[in-house]
């Protein structure tokens, strides 16, 4: 590795972490920045003045400038990368401006001629872009020669719908408040809408497909409409917008759209035609599909039981003794190796030589060390599913046993203290009164690890390869989707898990909701 | 002051504006600097044809790992140096998974090295793969036999040409042991029952056998059915069977399964070194055969590839440690063999990307990376000299040799479900005791 | 056996029990909850706990074909030791597929920003959903625990789609400006880490910050403070044991992950974690396995490292720091 490939992958981390600072600094600034009169420091003066507007414009100046300067003199300065730094400084410099004249002339008017105001101008802006990239694509404009086809065309189906929303919520903000709400919202769906419509006719008519993100647009513009009517709500819930946007974005597009591609998925054969409730009959007809079944409810019941009870017991005997963390760490130690090391140490401890023959597995040791005939740990059915739960319940422990030994350490002492002195035995103190003090946290481990159970696909696979009637449905899932070439039956499977967490996620709805009502 | 500045902002602008028009670079602005290049050392003359591509890029991704992907890159490091493309290989284990994620994610590699035709005929199925380019096509028609063009061909279309090969049912023997007991080598089917039975009477046990690979537990058993099915039944039927013309449980199939089972089902013959039969569907097949070192086990049925799993010190020869005789046919001389071979597929028709994909299907790739050692090509150019070791080179002569009835490996030719799913399974119930009709007809119900 | 050389001897705990007896009210809660049965049962748990990788952490000094041929327990009578496995492992290095050292550095800095990032969105979202009041809270937030379900399989080929579409020209654009940064970035697999965390560290972390005191919060925005101050002055600090907590976890799970790296990473030196080159390491066909032993020891050392240091953190007590306040 050259020290420039090292510089490079930190630099990458560097800069990375640095830009999602800056980011999450600016939301937060503008959460906490004020409505009212009252302005202060540079944010105010970045409002009133002169001075820090000058040093924005002046900046974005010296960037093109440098830009221009460096062009051909450094070899990193391309052509491209000039041209766009140009361009951001043009952009930067307009933009300052644009504020102030806005700022100044909007400061008389009431809230809604300002909001209106400030909606027809982005408008404005968005649909100059719109009208500019095609042209630049065309070749029409020299300055943007670097404007592909796809963005483009990317700018026209997402460009229009955006104008259309910010001149006729524009128009919406002189309504009655109610009124205004609902009609925004009504609005943003109706653009996303828009976008995923022409997107599709657009598509239609070409062979290269558009792909993905129209849908991530018209997803990033739904949930800004529905966070925006949840915000205009009352003042107080504004912030959320900040708290939330990062996390809700981010969520849509990696998990809430897979999902609702893996439901359709589940009811198409593997060329993408619809074929109903086959996969499901398929999965109900195979005769290991039963096993399968059983065999996750068995993993589901065993292990977040097991290694929770397992936990808090190892968490409440260590608890204050010396070596504490010493003990912790030789628990925790198994939730340090990976699946696959995992699945490596316990076929060394389950392996099987014949009786003849030296044994090199501890449990088929310890098996004929007492007179036994080893086994096939394995292999035999149903003991062979117990032993990679076994695995399973081995990693977990240490992640009960590390969030339950915390939350023992939160009881208050007093209320311990106090049930001694009533007389109650260490186990009425346990049950009476650390017991209750951990219930929540209680909770959250087993609702944790039984979701990690349902999903853990590694362990099987690595040990038995789903053989011998220990298959999962997870490993199903895989070995189908990604395996065998039938997305439509991993999907299928997907689903049926699905409805296997649907109980915890019910029950944890109710916890939660009691909670909120003592509160 | 206020006024100096209210001046300077509009000059500003003014002053971007003027830059950006002025500025910003045209077509005539100078390009990356074109560096000439190291001299290349060795001769480039044979690379001439393809071209040069400085600062190309090509990205290869396959399962081939470790050293050998350590010898692959080695084998194309002269034709980087001459052309300048650089061939970026990217090994995993979970290719077979992975192309299939890629491929539908829009991000595939330039080139896949595929293991197994049929896995290339799913992904050519999807539209994804081109089209083999003509200088490949040209490459396939002279140097393979058409057997070999039709595992690389689906509906008619060429999509890659073949680049590696291994030779299957190799049965592993050490000659001393053979010698110090008289037992000959078996020249039919028969005679190899009989030096079994005969084995099973001395204090050696017959066979060692191991089924285990993780994830694919239950391949070695396949590569049996399908050795013995290609020799009892003939190839007529054995492509029947694969192009599931015929049923997967047909009685020929049957009798071929039933076969196997004699030798490797019963306690007599199994598994020397190891243990019982029970201990068959998870012995790791790379240790399975070891036993044959030391004279606990007499014989071990594997690919050619298995040479390279024996200890380090272990002298792969016909007077050696150990050696190896292909599985016989029903009547001696005329031999059939089945193997495995991988085939390189498109997903881009940029020019670096041929001239890479045309340089792995000629005669120069397959002496190149033959004399590395360790695997060998079918590939008609090839001098069998090149191959590393005695077994590597009679493995060439076999390939190479007009009398030869080849056959490609059964499991990698049907639809995953079935060559890496039901068929692997099935061989591991039948081997834990299931009985040869109703696995047979449980594979045959999961065909798609 | 074994047990001797790693766990402390029951009698420490028993002397350190009748010596702890007295001053003290935490000493004496102490000694009402340690009897020498729950001692025992504590040392029971930590023996068949370690057993198993102890076995491992054996056979990995041990010579290759002896792994296979007879248990490590054997090493007590016949005690033979060779570093050949960690040599393999370690120095086995070539032009294409270099030693571990740029592994372990992908593995960092793969491991990091995929901590970082998901539990900086994930605390703000969980203060939020736990003391922001608006309209679909509970909804949204049912609906985000129930996103932990999505298996992350069937995640992966759309958030592949996606990627290509937006992030691979940006890719592309930075490696054109600054050179020396390969186009083959980390970027993708920070955000596919980030995304398929944040369920569960919302889920988490909100359990935890719901349970801080109202009256603290309601006091301090009696006071005036913003709810950014709010999360910086007070929830950030009294959540910080269960933030170091899920930290921890997610940094074990994010450095131990296969899955995620063999679809968003390049799978080339430029950046393939560790665990992607173990499992080449293996060989095609897993064959070589002496190599896992020893690697997955060297995997082993970071993630202990992390516990070690951010153990003080939870040992201080989940909620230590609201119940003073």
């Amino acid at each position: 590795m050259t020290t420039m490939d090292l510089i490079g992958k930190v630099l990458q981390a560097v800069v990375g972490l640095a830009a999602f600072g800056v980011v999450m600094a600016l939301l937060l600034a503008f959460l906490d920045r004020e409505d009212g009169a009252e302005r202060k420091g540079f944010v105010a003066s970045l409002r009133d003045g002169w001075r820090p507007r000058a040093i924005i414009a002046a900046a974005f100046v010296l960037i093109a400038v440098l830009a221009r300067v460096l062009y051909g003199v450094v070899p990193w300065m391309t052509q491209q990368l000039t041209n766009t730094l140009i361009l951001l400084g043009i952009a930067g410099v307009v933009g300052v401006v644009l504020q102030l004249l806005l700022d100044r002339a909007l400061q008389p008017a009431s809230p809604a001629v300002r909001s209106a105001a400030y909606r027809l101008v982005g408008a404005a802006l968005v649909a100059v872009a719109v009208v500019l990239l095609p042209m630049g694509e065309s070749g029409a404009l020299p300055m943007l020669d670097w404007v592909t086809p796809a963005l483009a065309q990317a700018a026209t189906i997402v460009g229009w719908p955006l104008v259309g929303a910010l001149v006729v919520t524009a128009g919406v903000a002189f309504a009655p408040n109610g009124v205004r709400r609902s009609l925004r919202l009504v609005v943003w769906l109706v653009a996303a809408a828009a976008v995923v419509v022409s997107a599709t006719v657009l598509e239609g008519g070409q062979e290269q497909p558009i792909g993905v993100w129209p849908w991530a647009f018209a997803a990033a513009l739904g949930i800004a409409g529905v966070l925006g009517f949840l915000a205009d709500h009352d003042d107080d819930s504004k912030p959320m917008l900040v708290f939330l946007i990062p996390a809700a974005l981010l969520l849509t597009v990696g998990l809430v759209y897979p999902a609702v591609r893996t439901a359709i998925l589940a009811f198409t054969d593997k060329t993408g035609t619809f074929n109903g409730v086959d996969n499901f009959v398929w999965m109900f007809t195979q005769p290991e599909a039963l096993v399968t079944l059983a065999n996750t409810v068995v993993w589901v019941v065993l292990v977040p039981l097991l290694s929770t009870a397992i936990g808090l017991a190892y968490a409440v005997f260590i608890d204050k003794s010396r070596g504490e963390r010493f003990y912790k760490m030789l628990v925790f130690m198994p939730m340090a190796i990976s699946f696959v090391g995992a699945g490596i140490i316990w076929k060394f401890m389950y392996a099987y030589r014949g009786p003849e023959q030296d044994q090199i597995g501890l449990i088929n040791q310890l098996i004929t060390l007492f007179g036994g005939q080893p086994q096939q740990i394995l292999q035999n059915s149903p003991w062979n599913t117990l032993a990679l739960i076994i695995v399973m319940i081995w990693i977990q422990t240490g992640f009960a046993m590390t969030v339950l030994s915390a939350a023992i350490k939160g009881v208050p002492v007093e209320q311990i203290e106090a049930a001694s002195l009533d007389g109650a035995n260490p186990w009425q103190r346990f049950s009476n009164v650390t017991l209750p003090g951990i219930r929540s946290s209680l909770v959250v481990v087993v609702t944790t690890i039984s979701i990690a159970t349902l999903k853990v696909f590694d362990i099987v696979r690595t040990m038995t390869a789903g053989n011998f009637n220990t298959s999962v449905v997870a490993n199903e899932m895989y070995t189908q989707a990604f395996r065998s070439g039938e997305p439509g039956r991993g999907a299928a499977l997907a689903l049926v898990l699905f409805l296997l967490v649907l109980p915890i996620v019910v029950y944890n709805i109710r916890v939660l909701n009691q909670q909120k009502a003592i509160r | 002051m206020k006024h100096a500045r209210r001046v300077g902002l509009p000059l500003g602008i003014a002053g971007v504006t003027a830059l950006a028009l002025t500025g910003c670079v045209g077509d005539t602005a100078p390009s990356s600097s074109e560096s000439p290049g190291a001299a290349p050392s060795g001769d480039c003359a044979e690379y001439a044809d393809y071209g040069t591509f400085e600062g190309a890029e090509v990205n290869v991704y396959g399962t081939i790992l470790d050293a050998e992907a350590e010898r692959l890159n080695e084998s194309w490091a002269q034709f980087e140096e001459c052309t300048g493309i650089d061939v970026v290989y990217e090994g995993s284990a979970e290719f077979e998974a992975q192309i299939n994620v890629r491929v539908q994610g829009g991000n595939p590699p330039d080139l896949g090295i595929f293991p197994q035709p049929g896995l290339l005929a799913s992904v050519a199925g999807t539209g994804a793969l081109l089209e083999a380019p003509e200088g490949v096509a040209a490459n396939a028609q002279e140097f393979w036999t058409e057997d070999w063009q039709n595992y690389g061909t689906v509906d008619g279309t060429l999509y890659g040409a073949p680049l590696m090969a291994s030779v299957k049912g190799f049965v592993w023997y050490s000659p001393s042991v053979f010698e110090e007991n008289g037992w000959a080598v078996p020249t039919t089917l028969d005679e190899l029952d009989e030096l079994t039975a005969s084995i099973a009477e001395s204090d050696v046990t017959p066979w060692c056998v191991g089924f285990g690979s993780g994830e694919a537990t239950g391949w070695p058993g396949t590569d049996w059915v399908e050795d013995y099915v290609l020799r009892t039944a003939g190839p007529d039927v054995y492509d029947q069977w694969v192009a599931h013309e015929i049923p997967f449980d047909s009685p020929e199939i049957a009798t071929a399964l039933d076969r196997v089972g004699d030798l490797i089902k019963n306690p007599d013959y199994v598994n020397g070194g190891i243990g019982d039969v029970s201990t068959i569907a998870t012995t790791d097949f790379g240790e399975a055969g070891l036993p044959v070192l030391d004279g606990t086990c007499a014989m071990h049925h594997q690919a050619s590839f298995y040479e390279g799993f024996w200890p380090e010190g272990t002298t792969v020869a016909e007077d050696g440690d150990v050696w190896a005789f292909l599985t016989p046919g029903t009547e001696a001389g005329a031999p059939a063999v089945t193997g495995g071979g991988e085939f390189v597929g498109a997903f881009s028709d940029d020019e670096e990307v041929v001239a890479v994909q045309t340089y792995l299907s000629s005669a120069e790739w397959a002496n190149s990376r033959v004399s590395l050692g360790g695997v060998i090509s079918a590939n008609s150019g090839l001098d069998p000299e090149n191959a590393s070791s005695p077994l590597l080179q009679s493995a060439v002569e076999i390939l190479q040799d007009e009398a030869t009835t080849f056959r490609f490996d059964g499991s990698d030719l049907m639809p995953g479900a079935v060559g890496a799913g039901t068929f692997w399974t099935g061989m591991v119930d039948w081997i834990s005791g299931g009985d040869t009709q109703s696995v047979l007809s449980t594979i045959e119900q999961s065909w798609p | 056996m074994s047990s001797v050389a790693i766990t402390p001897q029951p009698k420490t705990s028993e002397a350190a029990v009748s010596a702890a007896a007295g001053v003290g009210r935490a000493e004496r809660v102490k000694r009402r909850l340690t009897s020498p049965w729950a001692t025992a049962a504590a040392i029971v748990i930590a023996v068949l706990w370690t057993i198993p990788t102890f076995g491992l952490l054996l056979s990995s000094f041990r010579p290759a074909e002896q792994i296979s041929t007879s248990g490590w327990w054997t090493f007590f009578s016949d005690p033979q030791l060779t570093l050949a496995n960690y040599g393999d492992v370690l120095f086995s290095g070539s032009a294409s597929s270099p030693q571990l050292g740029e592994y372990f550095v992908n593995s960092l800095l793969i491991a990091i920003p995929g901590t970082i990032l998901p539990l900086v969105l994930a605390s703000l979202a969980a203060y939020a959903f736990a003391w922001v009041k608006f309209k679909g809270s509970g909804t949204l937030f049912v609906v985000v625990f129930a996103l932990q379900i999505v298996p992350l399989q069937m995640a992966l080929i759309p958030l592949l789609q996606l990627f290509v579409t937006f992030l691979q020209p940006f890719q592309n654009a930075l490696h054109d400006a600054v050179p020396f940064i390969s186009e083959r970035q980390f970027l993708p697999v920070w955000i596919a880490h980030t995304i398929f965390a944040l369920p569960l560290a919302i889920f988490l972390l909100h359990n935890f910050i719901s349970e801080i005191p109202g009256e603290v919060i309601e006091a301090a925005r009696v006071d005036g403070a913003g709810h950014g101050q709010i999360f910086f002055r007070i929830v950030l600090p009294l959540a910080m044991p269960a933030i170091a907590s899920f930290a921890i976890f997610q940094f074990l799970w994010v450095w131990n992950d296969l899955l995620v790296a063999l679809v968003f990473s390049s799978g080339t030196p430029d950046t393939a974690p560790l665990t992607q080159r173990l499992a080449e390491l293996a060989g095609s066909r897993g064959e070589n396995w002496e190599r896992l032993t020893a690697g997955a020891f060297v995997s082993l050392v970071v993630p202990l490292l992390v516990f070690f240091g951010l153990q003080r953190f939870f040992v201080r007590g989940l909620l230590a720091g609201s119940a003073k306040g």
